[in-house]
């Protein structure tokens, strides 16, 4: 049987304020731990720490970005691309320094990691639900959660690898990994198409995690649960 | 081309029907220190304060206070995007970056830079390298074939590999292709862990200055001119084309003092970047690589539109309109008002082959400075008294006698003739077929001095 969608919210509202600790700790851990294994990446690649970092003004430069872009189409793409810290390595055997490879928080980028992190957690409390009921986990909703979170995980990366003259994008995190490069400039392109892919995925993942009947007869409710129901009976 | 004669009236008209009210304007360049083809631009225009000599202070400009901000950067990709957030005002870069900006400029709605001068030039492509660590039995292009090569992608140096490889018959699956910054290509050549590297003005000097890399292939070789440029946001032309055109006297300003003293230019130079003064002293020294020339020429948007068609069949990049996007008004006006012949330098177009046929070899002692030697014999004459004496030689300098570019001597290959005369050659292939040839032999630096030891 087909669900709406609206009948699912109340499920996935329960399952969040059930396991609010855990939802709000992926929520806000995961991007953090993007982050750090983005870092850690970096270190272990080339094998040198970072030792250059730099803040930037990124509420003023939006605000320099809002006053002087005519265009709104324009100004949400460069505000997508507009750092808020840098920290690298700075190769100084050559003149005065180079910047070899840096990874940069776009807050943009953290945004789409944040709704990426939501949509995991959301996934995670609702499977934990499905767990504490002792019912059989759906095995769909972990694959395309971690499909999806992959996908979408790959074209957030930041790490920018100062090749010179190259515009920095997300690909070159993929090239400073290894892919070869024709590969890489190859897929750029569709980095849009795999993000919204992966979203898809995340959404379809949550969808199967919040599946209404599994939940009931998991939890002895009736097969279409009202969300009173799913408010007093509890976990 | 797009004229501003009618904008700027406007501006003045305006402005000078209000009443006049102090106001500053901020003008932000982005520039690369570790680039030497944009020093002109760059960190001489900087460090001489150029600018300010020649930004207007009357007229509409009476009390307006400037407030000038340089940003560093290791490469071009940057600098757009500091333009696109308007962070920056003016750019300083090469060419593929160059067209770069110009194209995701054009991609947004609302958006545009000009192309309004470029800072220098080499005819043949001079100033891009492939280079091999220097023992490696690599002495020619064609024997990368199975080799890694690693390159900046999307920089001249790797539009020129990719024009190499085409001419010569080597697909991109023939080689192992990395994406390497300049500075990881020079410590990779360094340690011989990549067999070849790619790289752009000055990284291969800087790799045989400092005896760990050796120059297979020159940019040259691939015919296609090299240069670099200054591109501003179209909405800062427009309301200040006055201060465009004032940076634009501070380039042809610069370069010309560079031209008129190039070893105290060097030396400063490597006090402000860094890099080293020997290895400056071969792009700016008269018969140096670099041609510091502003002049807009056709030749040059030839260039352009070729490289533009490297980027959109390897990267996919957006279309470029030229015409909307090159103006010579800005650097036309300099050159008026620094009273200066604009045509006959556009005209003039400097081929190494030709321009520094008979130019001496030189020494640079470390303690004297630069002397020149007519003939190769007297150069390695001197190399071998100054030897003898132990005297400290910070570098030589010779002329490939195949495309006339300007060598370190230590790199050359000579080729020492049955009649006793000496020819330097850059490429060992030119050397062997030379010596062939005449019935000479190929010899390294070395054993060339050796022959003018000096008696005891």
């Amino acid at each position: 049987m087909i669900v709406p969608a609206r009948r699912r919210i109340p499920i996935i509202v329960e399952a969040i304020g059930a396991q609010r600790g855990l939802w709000f700790a992926v929520v806000v851990g995961f991007p953090l731990m993007f982050y750090a294994a983005q870092l850690a990446g970096l270190v272990l690649r080339f094998g040198d720490l970072p030792n250059y970092w730099t803040l930037y003004d990124w509420p003023s430069n939006v605000r320099r970005i809002l006053v002087s872009t005519p265009s709104i189409l324009d100004t949400v793409a460069i505000i997508s691309e507009e750092w808020l810290l840098e920290i690298g390595y700075m190769n100084r055997d050559f003149g005065h320094g180079i910047s070899e490879w840096a990874l940069n928080i776009v807050p943009a980028r953290m945004f789409v990691l944040m709704a990426l992190a939501v949509m995991l957690a959301t996934v995670l409390v609702l499977r934990v639900q499905c767990r504490r009921c002792g019912l059989a986990l759906p095995a769909s909703s972990p694959v395309a959660a971690g499909l999806g979170s992959a996908l979408v995980g790959f074209t957030s990366i930041t790490m920018y690898w100062v090749v010179c003259c190259a515009s920095p994008t997300w690909v070159v995190g993929l090239s400073m990994m290894g892919l070869s490069v024709p590969l890489s400039l190859w897929i750029e392109p569709i980095g849009p198409w795999i993000t919204a892919a992966g979203f898809a995925l995340l959404a379809a993942a949550v969808y199967a995690a919040s599946s209404p009947g599994k939940e009931a007869t998991r939890c002895g409710r009736s097969s279409n649960p009202t969300p009173f129901d799913l408010r007093s009976h509890g976990t | 081309m797009k004229m501003y004669s009618v904008a700027t009236g406007l501006a003045l008209a305006l402005s000078c029907s209000l009443p006049a009210t102090a106001k500053t304007i901020e003008i932000a360049i982005g520039h690369q220190s570790m680039c030497t083809d944009t020093y002109t631009a760059g960190i001489v225009v900087k460090e001489l304060g150029l600018l300010e000599k020649y930004l207007p202070k009357d007229g509409a400009y009476a009390g307006t206070e400037y407030d000038i901000s340089w940003s560093d950067y290791s490469s071009g990709g940057p600098i757009t995007n500091q333009m696109l957030a308007n962070k920056l005002n003016i750019g300083v870069m090469g060419d593929y970056p160059l067209i770069v900006n110009g194209a995701k400029f054009q991609e947004t709605e609302s958006l545009r830079t000009l192309y309004v001068a470029g800072t220098g030039y080499n005819l043949k492509g001079s100033g891009n390298a492939v280079v091999v660590p220097v023992d490696s039995d690599i002495f020619s292009f064609d024997q990368i074939k199975g080799k890694s090569v690693s390159t900046p992608v999307g920089s001249a140096a790797w539009g020129m590999l990719l024009k190499a490889m085409q001419d010569a018959g080597i697909s991109q699956q023939d080689v192992s292709l990395k994406n390497q910054s300049p500075a990881v290509g020079a410590a990779n050549i360094a340690a011989g862990k990549i067999d070849a590297h790619s790289d752009f003005c000055p990284w291969s000097e800087i790799m045989e200055f400092r005896g760990t890399g050796r120059k297979i292939y020159d940019g040259s070789q691939a015919g296609v001119p090299y240069l670099h440029g200054v591109v501003v946001r179209e909405d800062f032309a427009k309301e200040y084309p006055e201060v465009v055109t004032a940076f634009v006297k501070a380039v042809v300003t610069a370069g010309q003092w560079i031209r008129e003293n190039p070893a105290e230019a060097v030396a400063l130079m490597e006090k402000w970047t860094g890099v080293e003064k020997e290895v400056l002293y071969i792009y700016f020294s008269r018969g140096g690589h670099l041609t510091l020339d502003p002049t807009i020429k056709d030749q040059w948007i030839e260039a352009l539109k070729f490289d533009h068609k490297v980027l959109e069949r390897e990267k996919a990049i957006p279309p470029l309109d030229f015409n909307a996007w090159i103006t010579e008004d800005f650097v036309k006006s300099a050159y008026v008002e620094l009273g200066l012949d604009y045509a006959a330098e556009k005209a003039s177009v400097v081929d190494p082959s030709a321009a520094n046929a008979g130019l001496p070899a030189e020494i640079w002692h470390a303690r004297d400075g630069i002397s020149s030697y007519p003939t190769l014999p007297e150069f390695l004459k001197a190399i071998a008294e100054f030897e003898a004496t132990g005297a400290k030689l910070n570098a030589t300098y010779v002329y490939d006698r195949t495309t006339g570019l300007k060598l370190f001597g230590k790199t050359a290959f000579y080729v020492h003739g049955s009649d006793g005369a000496y020819e330097a050659f850059l490429r060992k292939p030119d050397a062997d077929a030379r010596a062939a040839e005449i019935g000479g032999e190929v010899i390294d630096l070395p054993t060339a001095v050796a022959a003018f030891v000096p008696a005891e």
